[in-house]
């Protein structure tokens, strides 16, 4: 029980990078190829879907780890990714250009509130870390 | 111990009944708030398109393809072509009862142009018009002049930038605001624009129309009816006179089909909201009542204390009350991320007309939500506590 409530954001944080990669994968993708041409939004999927699985992984190792700062490192890392991860859809990497189009309606959405669920998670991560560390001293 | 402090610990040390009783309060905010959003922007995309049709009567080429590309135009967004010789503009314009016509010309834009999906181009004459044109003097002051387009609300390109369409730079001198209709996927332009590009698509091969140049031939006309004459009649004169050449539409008649799905739709909505709302209070009363029957000999205890009954009664009141705001602060919240940043996938499995609610009307709405959740709570609580203390302290005591 103990592990579980120290490691509660963590163990939110390996849960929404799941959601975001098994979601960019499946009910909310990009537009996918038309008539053979991959369009702009194929690239920013592909660049979400890489970055969800680097996300996996470092919050797999934050769980399994035991050192608070190594913990608090992982965590701090992920709130400058999650921003990336937010500003890829349509800001760093173009979409199709009618917003009726599935990217526009589903994918952009979905990584927009993934990645800001994701930087508050690691935010409060990073808070709740730094003072159970200053209740230690 | 304070009244407060009390109140706070019984919250946090009660943390299953917490939970169960914030999520309830959640999911009733959520759908309350959901609920009003959803048939609010369904009755605004029908009226907004209601305006944007603007004419009382659309004549169309003959046969019910026609009617299903126009409306496919209206509520899809889909790009259509159809054309009718553009000789028959004078002939409708000599019909008794019509006052005035607009004409349109439809065109369509090829998938490579822009790398994503073809755009419905919509030729009109900007001094003629009083379909399209006062739509767009709300947000372009001014005439588009040749290459030049005005851009619908939906498509990503901003004013100044330019949108290639059969390899002919198209500058977008003006953006329209959302109808949340088919037409926000749609970029206008004059009659010079339009000849321009069809001669562009004929020299890329990608020529839709042929030879059929706005010259000759026209896509739709728009009717306005005189004051005092009947519509139907208009329409049903045009359609005797012209009968195998063109085909006229009463534009109220093309959106019943709309209405009626509108109104399955918001039955379905206030069903849904309801039935959460009524689950929702089932499900409270029962934690409530389980939890204060619990609570039995604590109630006492204040009572033997010196609590009144109505001081337990405000207690029991003020905790679920904390409870059911934090609930409905949180679904209000999800209600408003899911349906403003799905609102256009809502639009497109509903295939319906959708246009959110202005900022005043959503904070209304959330406000109203929030205002029915957090005193649902607190009666059912309140209901089963004062069932509660009419039990005798003694009797409660030695239990």
């Amino acid at each position: 029980m103990n592990y579980f409530k120290k490691n509660a954001a963590g163990i939110a944080e390996l849960l929404i990078s799941i959601i975001l990669v098994v979601g960019v994968f499946t009910l909310f993708k990009a537009c996918g190829l038309h008539e053979g041409k991959a369009m702009a939004c194929h690239w920013a999927e592909n660049t979400v879907k890489a970055l969800g699985i680097v996300f996996i992984f470092l919050s797999a190792i934050r769980l399994i780890l035991k050192e608070d700062g190594v913990k608090k490192g992982i965590a701090l890392a992920f709130v400058p990714l999650s921003v990336l991860t937010f500003l890829i859809p349509g800001k760093i990497i173009s979409l199709c250009m009618m917003d009726t189009m599935r990217c526009q309606t589903s994918f952009k959405p979905f990584v927009i509130v993934l990645s800001v669920i994701l930087a508050l998670i690691s935010l409060a991560d990073v808070v709740i870390l730094s003072l159970g560390k200053k209740d230690k001293n | 111990m304070s009244v407060k402090k009390l109140i706070i610990k019984n919250i946090i040390k009660r943390p299953v009944k917490t939970t169960l009783l914030s999520s309830m309060a959640l999911l009733m905010a959520f759908a309350i708030l959901a609920g009003a959003n959803l048939s609010k922007s369904l009755i605004r995309g029908l009226n907004s398109m209601e305006a944007r049709l603007g004419a009382d009567i659309i004549v169309i080429p003959e046969g019910a393809q026609s009617e299903e590309e126009l409306k496919n135009i209206y509520f899809k967004g889909t790009p259509e072509n159809f054309y009718m010789d553009k000789s028959i503009v004078s002939d409708l314009a000599s019909i008794e009862g019509v006052e005035d016509y607009s004409i349109q010309y439809f065109l369509a834009s090829s998938v490579s142009d822009c790398c994503s999906a073809p755009v419905q181009i919509v030729g009109f004459d900007p001094e003629n018009d009083f379909v399209v044109a006062p739509w767009i003097k709300d947000n372009f002051k001014g005439q588009p002049g040749k290459d030049e387009i005005i851009a619908g609300s939906s498509l990503s390109v901003q004013t100044g930038e330019s949108l290639k369409i059969y390899g002919i730079d198209c500058l977008v001198v003006g953006k329209l605001g959302s109808t949340g209709t088919g037409l926000d996927t749609a970029v206008y332009a004059n009659e010079e624009t339009i000849k321009h590009l069809i001669e562009a698509s004929k020299e890329v091969g990608l020529s839709m129309v042929g030879e059929k140049s706005p010259d000759e031939t026209v896509s739709a006309v728009y009717i306005k009816v005189k004051k005092g004459y009947d519509i139907s009649v208009v329409s049903s004169t045009i359609n005797i006179n012209f009968k195998d050449r063109v085909e006229a539409v009463r534009t109220k008649s093309m959106i019943s089909d709309t209405v009626k799905r509108l109104d399955d739709v918001s039955k379905i909505i206030y069903a849904l909201v309801t039935g959460i709302w009524v689950f929702s209070i089932i499900i409270m009363g029962l934690v409530f009542s389980v939890s204060i029957g619990e609570r039995k000999s604590e109630f006492a205890l204040l009572r033997a204390m010196g609590f009144s009954k109505i001081k337990i009664v405000s207690l029991i009141f003020t905790e679920s009350m904390i409870i059911c705001l934090i609930g409905s602060v949180l679904g209000i919240v999800l209600s408003l991320v899911i349906i403003i940043s799905f609102g256009n996938m809502i639009e497109g499995y509903l295939g319906l007309p959708f246009l959110l609610p202005n900022f005043l009307n959503t904070v209304l709405y959330s406000f109203f939500a929030l205002f029915i959740t957090v005193l649902t709570g607190p009666i059912t609580a309140s209901i089963s506590t004062m069932g509660v203390c009419r039990e005798d302290i003694g009797n409660a005591l030695r239990r």
